[in-house]
């Protein structure tokens, strides 16, 4: 069955970093509406993280993931483990993809 | 969800910590160029230009809804831990307010209409949650139509079901219930699983959901989809 459709998450993190820390921010020139309001890695992304089987994974059933599923394959990234870390950097077969919340 | 995989280079991402129009920029740690995830392009660096691959199969959901459909699924495990508490986005999401009282140029819409948002086309076009709560039906510029599908009490996190029919497919509401026909086959949408029954495979028209803000700030003179279509 094939299922649902692609989905981003809603954005805008309330950054943690103070405001007068922000304000020193250099402000790169990268387009119009382009705004560095943190440092750059500000959460650090995963690369190549470990994964656990489902009977192994300690999540209440309520809980948010993004899931994704291809090749035969399917992955699931818990929405509030995410939240540290935006985008998690990985392979699946022969393919390298991004996880990004 | 995407490929790293882009014109024969692979690339690594991370958040820039920057935004454009309050929306996610990435960079890549390979040429430091930066990526917008609401564009969907490379803005500015030697990718510049580049566009960024969008993998269809993702979808936000539970964990119990996800390991029914999915039970050898694999879990993403940081320190030992595959989940974490906190909710940082309830505020945001709950006011009225775009990120820093941004707010949208293009007044068609509130400032924080959920919006479902994908490009018809080359039209990049917004139809707002509220246009198919329990089910929604549109025409699409191809002659096609889009089901999208959520739930008034949905939470935020929750992904719109969206589907393009096959040509000449209708999605026809029958009473409460919805379902797809395709000539002389009918294809039944059970609302459990938000998904349409039996072998078949529909094109995902690559949308997300979003803010009005965030999506008219990036795509001037987006067009907006509705009300549904009744058949």
């Amino acid at each position: 069955m094939w299922r649902e459709s692609v989905s981003l998450a809603l954005l805008c993190a309330a950054l943690p970093i103070a405001a007068e820390e922000r304000q020193e921010l250099p402000q790169p020139d990268v387009v119009p509406g382009y705004q560095q309001l943190a440092p750059r890695g500000v959460f650090p992304a995963l690369v190549d993280p470990d994964f656990v089987s489902a009977a192994d994974a300690e999540i209440p059933d309520d809980a948010w993931v993004l899931g994704f599923a291809s090749e035969g394959e399917a992955y699931a990234y818990d929405l509030e483990l995410l939240n540290s870390h935006e985008v998690v950097n990985h392979r699946l077969g022969e393919r390298n993809i991004a996880a990004v919340w | 969800m995407y490929s790293r995989d882009v014109g024969g280079k692979t690339y690594t991402f991370e958040v820039s910590g920057g935004l454009l129009n309050a929306g996610l920029v990435l960079q890549d740690r390979e040429t430091d160029s930066y990526w917008s995830i609401i564009t969907e392009t490379a803005l500015k660096g030697p990718a510049e230009g580049a566009e960024l691959d969008t993998l269809p199969g993702a979808v936000k959901t539970t964990w119990g809804e996800w390991r029914r459909e999915h039970p050898r699924t694999r879990v993403l495990s940081v320190d030992g831990v595959e989940h974490a508490t906190g909710e940082k986005y309830q505020k945001y999401f709950a006011s009225e307010k775009g990120f820093r009282d941004m707010e949208a140029t293009d007044r068609r819409l509130p400032d924080k209409e959920s919006i479902y948002a994908f490009f018809d086309g080359e039209t990049a076009s917004a139809v707002a949650h509220r246009s198919f709560l329990g089910g929604g039906a549109f025409e699409l510029r191809d002659g096609r139509q889009l089901f999208l599908y959520r739930l008034d009490d949905d939470s935020h996190y929750r992904s719109t079901s969206a589907f393009t029919a096959p040509p000449r497919g209708r999605f026809v509401r029958a009473g409460d219930r919805w379902q797809l026909e395709l000539g002389d086959r009918v294809v039944a949408w059970n609302p459990q699983s938000r998904a349409f029954e039996g072998e078949i495979e529909l094109q995902d028209p690559g949308g997300f959901d979003t803010f009005w803000y965030i999506w008219s700030l990036t795509h001037e003179n987006s067009s907006i989809l509705g009300p549904p279509s009744v058949d």
